[in-house]
């Protein structure tokens, strides 16, 4: 026999020796005592962790936060509710005037000499350069089409990215600004 | 709660920072964007468009305006707005206000503004109101502009026989009629109702040029 083999026999036999012996009404105690423990039931258990009053420690620079906080999420959640088209926001419900309603607006501009032509205003944000013109299959034409939300726009071309010139065949801003006349344009909605 | 109150603090920060700032601005000077953001706030507080604000900023960059000069136009831009909006009324729409201060711009008077809307409350004014701004950047007199659109609104018109009527306008005085008696030769005898002009039914959304000018493609 191994030495191991004696171990184990040892440890079976202290075993055997030792057995406990449970009262009769072992079981019985312990399932009272089971049924005595109040349900554990999760929904209410949450709800009454949520309804219970308890006190929170807040600084005032906290509650500062959690208030503007709060009021920036309004703020963003608002923002996005009133898309804005170049400018022209979104009519409020009742009004004729909707979003569906922008139209392709294509101005054309002639300059035989030019080698580039763009056009520069309020749709665009006066960007650097504006929204370059093609050329038409007519020599000298140039054409774009631009999507335009009902509304009054101002805007100028730019002949060789450097010469402003208004738009000889529309109505001109009354008031030169800053040196450089504007054309205007309206747009109106299909509607009305 | 302790570490939530500097997450809603920062964010704060950051929403206050997109409210406050354009990108767009980014353009201008830094001492016209201040005074641009400025007005920016109060356009907000007073509930009027901030894009026509901002627009005119940027066109006054676009074309190397001087700082002062574009922070004068500006302000001035925003003026008419407030009082385009004071001449509307409440519940004017945006489209509606900026063409009311290009009006103003053009020389209208705000009482004339008050009057078409009393005239068409629930109807949108860009249309004529654009109409009366074009007509006096015509050349026509305001007064004169002003009664020929009023005469107008009068009758159940729609947008394009405004349209129609500058373009007719337009057209006279190119062929030579003086500007200050080219309306009133539209409309006169105008029977409540009854008067649309020649071009109203081929006439679409108004548009800003004459045959060959910005049109629908």
């Amino acid at each position: 026999m191994h030495e191991s083999d004696e171990v184990i026999e040892r440890v079976v036999t202290a075993l055997r020796r030792d057995v406990v012996a449970f009262a009769p009404d072992f079981d019985a105690r312990v399932m009272g005592l089971v049924r005595e423990e109040p349900r554990a039931v999760p929904v209410r258990g949450i709800w009454s962790w949520m309804t219970r009053p308890r006190t929170v420690r807040v600084t005032p620079i906290g509650a500062l936060a959690l208030a503007a906080g709060l009021a920036g999420v309004i703020a963003l959640a608002a923002r996005n509710e009133g898309p804005a088209v170049n400018g022209i926001e979104q009519a409020p419900p009742g009004t004729v005037i909707q979003a569906s309603a922008t139209q392709m607006m294509e101005f054309v501009f002639v300059a035989p000499s030019a080698s580039s032509v763009a056009i520069v205003g309020d749709f665009n944000d006066w960007e650097e350069g504006g929204s370059p013109m093609r050329r038409k299959n007519q020599p000298g034409v140039w054409t774009i089409t631009i999507p335009l939300a009902p509304g009054r726009y101002h805007y100028t071309f730019v002949v060789d990215g450097t010469e402003w010139v208004a738009d000889p065949l529309a109505p001109r801003t009354i008031e030169d600004d800053f040196g450089r006349p504007n054309s205007v344009i309206t747009v109106g909605d299909a509607t009305t | 709660m302790k570490r939530l109150g500097p997450a809603f603090l920062m964010l704060a920060v950051l929403v206050g920072r997109s409210e406050a700032q354009d990108t767009r601005l980014a353009r201008l000077d830094s001492k016209v964007q201040a005074r641009v953001g400025a007005l920016l706030d109060s356009a907000r507080t007073l509930g009027i468009p901030t894009e026509p604000v901002v627009d005119k900023a940027l066109e006054g960059a676009a074309k190397r305006a001087p700082n002062e000069r574009i922070i004068t136009v500006v302000r001035s831009r925003f003026n008419e707005l407030v009082a385009a909006r004071a001449a509307l009324g409440g519940g004017a729409m945006d489209p509606e206000i900026i063409a009311a201060a290009d009006a103003l711009h053009a020389g209208a008077s705000a009482q004339v503004i008050t009057a078409l809307r009393a005239q068409r409350p629930n109807v949108p004014l860009t249309i004529p109101l654009a109409v009366l701004a074009d007509l006096i950047a015509r050349g026509v007199p305001p007064d004169t502009a002003s009664t020929a659109v009023l005469a107008l609104a009068k009758t159940p018109s729609t947008d394009a026989q405004f349209a129609a009527l500058r373009d007719e306008v337009e057209r006279d005085i190119a062929k030579g009629v003086p500007p200050a008696i080219a309306p009133s030769a539209r409309t006169r005898g105008l029977p409540p109702g009854a008067r649309v002009p020649a071009a109203a039914t081929t006439a679409g959304p108004a548009t800003g040029g004459l045959e060959s000018g910005p049109r629908k493609p």
